[in-house]
């Protein structure tokens, strides 16, 4: 018999909950019973739908338990139900000796403490950056880049098409400098696929090993000061992977205050793997404007998320969660989930690619996009950027990693300091039309475009900023 | 902390209850005590942080007698790590609070044992592993047991 006795006081309710039921429904009365005593919500607007007299008698004996027991009951319920499972365990299961006191509890309890933590976190980020800031990142993307698309796939189609299309306006729909394959393919496959390919490898390895709610604790400190705590900490990582992945996990966050500020900053401060892998990839070979992007971006985010803080009104949120035990990701897993990511995102990024060379290529048959780059010519002027950057930012609004691959492709027309400051105005422009559609569904019309708002300016100003107080320190950056 | 006063003994954040009506509450850097109303300096963080090390590495050394806090009652948040504790209760005003505790195994009669205090409170029970942030800890008063010789992984 695997009943659970509950005390007298709670049986009592139990028993007169049941008698207003019948048997017509799918659970025994008694676990009903059990359900619309603890507050199940869906159970009684089941049992209303059903019997709407009995229902009432039923709202009427539970809010007798509540006003009599209080918080008691809940308490008194789970209690029991925690000895009878107990009493259950006890004789099936055997705990070995302290023998599991293994190296995975040691390493366990040294990411925790904030004296071996940070160490192990910035190990982690250093291991990260060599997986997709040298090998995704430079490697594969020189290979790809360089080699299979710039020495063959691109000439061969460039060849192909002036063979076969006589009208140069729509070979130029295909290839040359903004077509669907030269251009859109090519930075899907060539500089995005090796990224993010590389990023979701490394982070499906942390996520398996069960190192995410550990950082959450070790970070959450830091979080309450932006009004969040230490479990946004997930869809903060999974922002570097994806923002619009991310900005639909901050459902997962409790209050709303939470899931604003946290949609807001992955809009402005979190670069997705795509657009941190070209930005790696540009800033490379310059340790010292890789350290002031990197500190730049890092400080907006705290300062964006402080005054957020201190603006938005609402009640502090809490941070509980559960440890699950370090392990070793097993490798098939890992794989799967490489590859189930990179096949989605792939999906995703093609589509939004190819329409972004469409809109391109009419755009400028069509002469809009060159009156939108005469509109964004002085702006980027204004950040002592050369113009061709204005490309690059039109980019940025179809994606943001399309933003910052149109960068890396005229990176060789420009100085250090104006690499870092296109490289961190870029991260903080407006989000991708992708995340931008999915903060309007989660979060209504009114907050997406107030973000949207907000972002346009602040990073304009943010990169002005740093224009002015770099050419003000005369630094050079090499 | 303990008012200067009339001896209370009060946590930092109720003594907002004595600065009621005053248009500063929070930023005038005095803590007022909830009971008199006697207003003094908060301790200092460095003081704190010094107090709490050098207790703490008094408990590492061997000739304490660690059964000195045996059936002591405290919140949570005041247990140091390596000791283990039993739940007495919980308090908390709204049902949606008391829920999630339940759900970390914070049951009146659970037993606990305390794997860290800071930067938060983590505690094993049964199998699990749970973090709560000290602001949740401090709703939750305990018995402590004892010292669990294991607790420090040696």
């Amino acid at each position: 018999m695997s009943t659970v006795q509950y005390s007298p006081e709670v049986e009592q309710y139990i028993q007169r909950i049941e008698a207003y039921l019948d048997q017509g429904y799918s659970l025994s009365t008694r676990s009903m019973s059990l359900l619309l005593l603890s507050g199940d919500e869906q159970i009684l607007s089941m049992v209303s739908e059903q019997a709407p007299r009995s229902a009432t008698e039923i709202q009427r004996v539970i809010s007798e338990a509540q006003r009599r027991l209080g918080d008691r009951l809940l308490l008194r319920m789970a209690q029991a139900q925690q000895r009878r499972a107990v009493e259950l365990t006890q004789g099936v299961l055997r705990r070995s000796g302290s023998q599991s006191r293994s190296w995975s509890e040691r390493l366990s309890r040294a990411t925790l403490a904030p004296l071996t933590g940070i160490p192990i976190l910035i190990l982690v980020l250093g291991l990260l950056y060599l997986l997709v800031g040298v090998l995704g990142a430079q490697v594969l993307v020189d290979w790809l880049e360089v080699d299979v698309f710039g020495q063959w796939i691109n000439p061969w189609i460039n060849q192909i098409t002036r063979e076969v299309i006589p009208w140069p306006i729509a070979r130029s729909l295909v290839a040359g400098e903004f077509g669907i394959l030269t251009l859109g393919v090519r930075y899907a496959v060539a500089i995005i696929l090796p990224i993010v390919g590389t990023f979701f490898l490394a982070f499906s390895v942390i996520e398996d090993s069960g190192y995410l709610p550990r950082l959450a604790l070790l970070i959450d400190r830091l979080f309450k000061k932006i009004g969040l705590n230490g479990r946004a900490v997930i869809p903060m990582v999974l922002g570097f992977g994806c923002d619009t992945m991310a900005t639909v996990v901050t459902r997962t966050l409790e209050t709303t205050r939470e899931k604003l500020i946290s949609t807001m900053l992955l809009a402005l401060a979190i670069p997705c793997s795509a657009q941190l892998g070209v930005i790696f990839a540009i800033l490379a070979g310059r340790p010292a404007a890789l350290a002031i992007w990197a500190g730049t971006v890092f400080a907006i985010f705290l300062l964006v998320g402080f005054l957020a803080a201190r603006i938005m009104p609402g009640e502090q949120p809490y941070f509980y969660m559960e440890l699950p035990p370090l392990r070793v990701p097993r490798l098939s897993n890992v794989v799967v989930k490489t590859y189930t990511r990179m096949e989605w995102y792939f999906r995703e990024v093609l589509p939004l690619f190819i329409l972004a060379s469409i809109l391109i290529w009419a755009g400028q048959v069509t002469g809009v996009f060159q009156a939108v780059i005469a509109v964004l010519e002085p702006m980027v002027r204004l950040l002592g950027l050369p113009e061709e950057t204005a490309v690059a930012f039109l980019f940025g609004f179809f994606r943001r990693d399309y933003g910052a691959a149109g960068l890396y492709d005229i990176q060789g027309l420009m100085t250090g300091v104006q690499l870092t400051v296109a490289a961190v105005t870029l991260t903080l422009f407006v989000p991708c039309i992708a995340q931008f559609s999915v903060m309007l569904k989660e979060r209504g019309w009114k907050t997406a475009l107030a973000v949207v708002a907000f972002i346009f300016p602040f990073a304009f100003f943010s990169g002005w900023a740093l224009h002015a107080l770099l050419s003000l320190l005369g630094v050079v950056l090499q | 902390m303990r008012c200067g006063f009339c001896g209370y003994v009060f946590e930092e954040h109720e003594a907002e209850r004595g600065c009621q009506g005053c248009p500063l509450v929070g930023q005038c850097g005095l803590v007022r005590c909830p009971r008199c109303g006697y207003e003094m300096a908060p301790d200092s963080r460095l003081v704190r942080w010094l107090t709490d090390a050098l207790r703490s590495r008094a408990n590492g050394a061997p000739s304490v007698d660690v059964g000195s806090d045996r059936g002591t009652l405290t919140k949570l948040a005041h247990v140091r790590a390596g000791q283990s504790v039993c739940v007495v209760d919980v308090e908390d005003g709204t049902r949606k609070g008391i829920l999630k505790l339940m759900a970390m195994g914070l049951l009146p009669g659970a037993k606990l044992e305390l794997l860290r205090s800071s930067p938060s409170v983590v505690y094993q029970t049964g199998f699990s592993q749970f973090a709560i942030d000290r602001e949740l800890a401090r709703q939750v008063i305990v018995e402590v047991l004892g010292e669990e010789e294991t607790a420090n992984g040696r």
